[in-house]
């Protein structure tokens, strides 16, 4: 097949679970024998649609990667009045809904590469949902247009412009069915769909040993990964660690492995515990998890979590938010996980977490077994190219 | 072949649950200290009634740190406060009247939903008895 990918940014240090998604599949269908090409902007920071590198072409692991500027500066004056608004729950009205849209690095020339593009591919993929490149994007050739939206319930997924760039696209592929569900609430009847998710490699050697031995980490760990802000419930993990070590934990403290960026520190009380790692390479992120007794992934905007995946691949179990159905989903089919709903439940997990190795064990097996069989690449790349062949009517 | 072991996690979650809520009824929580923990993780500030913020002021107290030069930096902030006044002032009033009214609406509002959520409940009342 001829294929090309659409997302705003592209590049290997581009960090975002959906940019690592698109690249992921792009790459490997490319090394499956499909034609692959992915086109970008030059931006590689979502909040200041900066032109950081030079427009052209390159190749990047069999990837032809074509890159244009944004031609649209972000409007700094205008997200800094519409943001308010919609973190007081409010609606931007139609024509703010459109300005949000095109204040997110439109690029000219992408939309003419888009339409110069479409008739010699089979299919054009665009992704995530709430950009540009993708709600115009997508609106260039909608009849070859499938968009993996990468979907969260939060206000841009209630925008006009954005579902009707969803409901109009030749199709969509989803991650999880927990994310269908979410995307036929939002937008009632959908266009034709797959849920594929995404690949994984088996574990490779981790060194969990290893990691406490380099941080002097003399006791039970929790672990985090991701970005450190309000909307992934980071504030939370610090609440719920810090509740558990003072006051509620029956077999005493535990230090919360930081891992990530962003702009929530921890509060006074909760500092003592927080091993901050910050930014750290895949193989220390995998021992840090390794060395671990659970992964703590609070966040109910997710459309996927790679990040409890790894958790499972490298050997710990995952311990996930009662409210978010995509990453409950994934815990209840695999039982390498268990939900909770505060505090009192995340510590009476923690201490039997603690007080049952076994079961920390059967848990680890089960989420490795549900990776292995629903996420290995051999199983995703045969579902993303049913997917493309069925929805583009090849 | 390995033996696949299934986790019942839905199972595990109930006797989280069942054990929390069982702890919480014998009072076996610290809740005092939960509550002052907690405290610290409330990053909301302390909610004022909007009528206590509803009025827009359009001139602060003028005030400067600066060692020696500081009367004459007051100085130039109050001529440039007295400058932009004929654009500052109109604004200003503009952003108050439509505060009030909302606050208006608001309250209203709210007085309806007290009187239909009484006469639901009285209603409920009457049938029941």
């Amino acid at each position: 097949m001829r294929l090309a990918f659409v997302t705003p940014r592209y590049g290997a240090e581009i960090l975002g679970g959906a940019e690592t998604q698109v690249r992921d599949y792009a790459e490997r269908l490319a090394a499956a024998g499909h034609d692959v090409e992915a086109l970008t902007t030059c931006a590689v920071d979502h909040h200041t649609w900066r032109n950081a590198l030079p427009p052209g072409e390159s190749v990047a692991t069999g990837v032809r990667v074509r890159r244009f500027a944004v031609t649209r500066p972000r409007d700094h004056a205008l997200a800094a009045r519409q943001q308010p608004v919609l973190d007081a729950g409010l609606c931007l009205g139609p024509e703010g809904e459109r300005a949000w849209v095109e204040n997110t690095g439109v690029s000219e020339p992408l939309l003419e590469a888009i339409a110069a593009t479409a008739p010699r591919v089979d299919a054009l993929l665009f992704a995530p949902y709430l950009f540009a490149s993708t709600v115009l994007g997508a609106a260039v050739r909608p009849d070859r247009s499938l968009v993996i939206p990468c979907l969260h319930d939060e206000a841009y997924a209630r925008f006009a412009p954005v579902q009707a760039a969803l409901r109009g696209a030749a199709g969509l592929i989803l991650n999880t069915e927990a994310e269908r569900d979410l995307a036929a609430r939002l937008l009632g009847e959908l266009p034709p769909n797959r849920v594929v998710g995404e690949g994984f490699e088996p574990a490779a050697a981790v060194d969990g040993e290893g990691f406490r031995r380099r941080h002097r980490l003399d006791r039970d760990a929790l672990a985090y990964a991701g970005r450190r802000e309000r909307g992934k419930n980071y504030h939370l993990v610090l609440e719920y660690v810090t509740l558990y070590s003072r006051a509620l934990s029956r077999r005493g403290p535990v230090r919360l492995l930081a891992m990530g960026g962003g702009p929530l520190q921890p509060p006074e009380s909760a500092r003592p515990l927080v091993c901050d790692l910050g930014f750290v390479g895949h193989g220390e992120m995998l021992d840090a998890l390794a060395a671990s007794l659970a992964s703590v992934q609070l966040s109910r905007m997710e459309s996927f979590s790679r990040v409890l995946m790894e958790g499972w691949l490298a050997g710990t179990p995952a311990i996930v938010d009662a409210g978010c159905p995509v990453t409950r989903e994934h815990c209840a089919q695999s039982g390498g996980g268990v939900w909770v709903g505060d505090a009192e439940e995340f510590a009476e997990v923690v201490d039997r977490l603690r007080a049952d190795p076994e079961l920390r064990g059967r848990m680890v097996d089960a989420g490795r077994r549900y990776v292995a069989r629903r996420y290995n690449w051999t199983a995703v790349l045969g579902r993303l190219e049913a997917a493309v062949r069925e929805l583009v009517g090849n | 072949m390995l033996q696949e072991e299934r986790v019942d996690v839905a199972a595990l979650v109930a006797e989280v649950e069942a054990e929390v809520a069982r702890r919480r009824a014998a009072g076996e929580y610290p809740e005092e200290l939960l509550l002052r923990l907690r405290a610290e993780f409330a990053v909301e500030d302390e909610v004022e009634p909007p009528e206590a913020l509803a009025i827009v002021e359009s001139s602060r107290p003028l005030r400067s740190a600066r060692p020696v030069v500081g009367p004459a930096v007051v100085f130039g902030k109050r001529a440039l406060r007295r400058l932009l006044s004929w654009y500052v002032h109109p604004a200003v009033h503009d952003q108050n009247r439509f505060n009030l009214a909302l606050l208006r609406e608001l309250r209203s509002l709210e007085a309806r939903l007290d009187r239909l959520e009484r006469s639901v409940r009285d209603d409920g009342d009457e049938a029941h008895g």
